[in-house]
């Protein structure tokens, strides 16, 4: 399992949304659309719920920490998971990393 | 001198016109919002280049169909300004009207114009969606044919503002029809046809369902059945949820690129996801053989627990 950074950002680093990005809840989808480029995503299973966590700046360790508690599982056996979809959404820039450390 | 015709309804608007729009109702005092809207001849701006669309420095928008007519949409007024082009054909100007003119009006009062037509069944809008040529006014002609009303063709204006209850506001009772379907129908005598000759791209007919009661007040919207073509041997229905049912929305907002072009991305996006989430949204498959229209009526009705309220007036 690959639990390296591909994303600029270390394990202490706070991991922010971006700003400009309309969500809405469809079923068990959140439909998102970045209100200046017209871009939409869809993030489906614990891909929502990552979002929704990010309501509040976190980091790493703390998203893992979260979804492994909430679905009874490991930290470790979640961060791959959790660093490639962050990777998905920065380069989406539906995140940003605070403050953003240089590859 | 110049006669002025209306009042009419058209989504809850009080409609004054310049020129005669039959397909439209009266306008009636049990309709419970009361915006105008004026409709008169006169000269579009000057803007230098001939665009088919353009949005000017006020936000008034013009659109352009060579040889038919052009439109011109004040932004800081309730009003259409139409120039016809030379001998214009009447009924292929208020097919414009009735469209793309309806749906970049709906664009700008905040509702959202979705691509289909409707009928009122069990007491809720059910709107069958789907591109050009997919059988929506074939078979809502079939479904007002049965008694139920039919709300609109072409343009849905839907009201989203109250949250999980969607609302559509009836247009006009009249359908556009294609040759082989009037024919179908025996509707022939009843229709009013584009001077296009017949057998040739430009040639329809249109028809107003007077049979049924005409509804002007806001209905909920029970459902949208996305039409799918080409379509398979069976009659059925499929549930699409999600980012599925969202695709298909938006893959049908009527020119949903003018939305877009007027800066109206959040507005859309909004409409649709509000949409989504409170109404199902259905690919409906059916053969697409006029003979058997009947069974996709009868899925409808059964689903939307309702039936035929004229007898012997199937399709």
């Amino acid at each position: 399992m690959n639990s390296r950074y591909y994303v600029p950002m270390n394990d202490n680093s706070v991991i922010v949304r971006a700003d400009g990005w309309l969500t809405a809840w469809i079923d068990n989808d959140l439909m998102m659309m970045h209100a200046e480029s017209n871009f939409y995503l869809n993030l489906s299973g614990s891909g929502g719920r990552i979002w929704e966590l990010l309501e509040h700046p976190c980091t790493v360790p703390d998203l893992c920490n979260a979804l492994a508690s909430e679905f009874d599982i490991q930290p470790e056996t979640v961060r791959p998971e959790v660093l490639a979809f962050l990777d998905q959404l920065f380069l989406r820039k539906a995140i940003d990393v605070d403050p953003p450390i240089l590859a | 001198m110049s006669l002025q015709f209306g009042p009419y309804v058209l989504c809850g608007w009080k409609v004054f016109s310049d020129m005669e729009l039959p397909e439209l109702s009266a306008w009636s005092a049990t309709v419970p919002k009361e915006q105008t809207l004026r409709i008169q001849f006169g000269a579009l701006p000057d803007t230098g280049e001939i665009s088919h669309f353009a949005v000017t420095e006020e936000e008034d928008v013009l659109l352009r169909v060579p040889g038919v007519a052009g439109f011109h949409l004040h932004a800081a007024e309730h009003r259409v300004t139409i120039q016809m082009e030379g001998s214009s054909d009447p009924l292929l100007v208020r097919n414009f009207l009735y469209g793309s003119v309806l749906a970049v009006l709906c664009y700008k009062r905040g509702l959202f114009p979705l691509h289909g037509a409707s009928v009122l069944l069990n007491g809720s809008a059910v709107i069958l969606s789907g591109p050009s040529g997919s059988g929506k006014s074939t078979l809502a002609t079939a479904l007002a044919r049965r008694g139920h009303p039919l709300l609109c063709d072409d343009v849905c204006a839907i009201d989203t503002k109250v949250p999980g209850r969607p609302l559509l506001w009836p247009a006009f009772p009249r359908v556009k029809l294609l040759a082989d379907a009037i024919s179908n129908f025996e509707l022939g005598a009843a229709m009013t046809y584009s001077r296009a000759a017949s057998g040739t791209k430009g040639h329809f007919g249109m028809t107003a369902f007077s049979s049924t009661a005409v509804v002007s007040c806001p209905v909920p919207v029970a459902a949208v059945y996305a039409l799918e073509s080409p379509s398979g041997d069976k009659v059925e229905r499929s549930l699409q949820k999600g980012k599925d049912a969202f695709l298909l929305l938006d893959s049908q907002a009527h020119r949903g690129w003018m939305g877009r072009n007027l800066g109206l991305h959040g507005q859309l996006f909004r409409h649709i996801t509000a949409l989504a989430s409170s109404v199902p949204v259905y690919l409906l498959r059916r053969p697409r053989v006029l003979e058997r229209l009947d069974e996709t009526a009868n899925l409808l009705e059964t689903a939307h627990h309702d039936q035929p309220v004229i007898a012997g007036s199937k399709s």
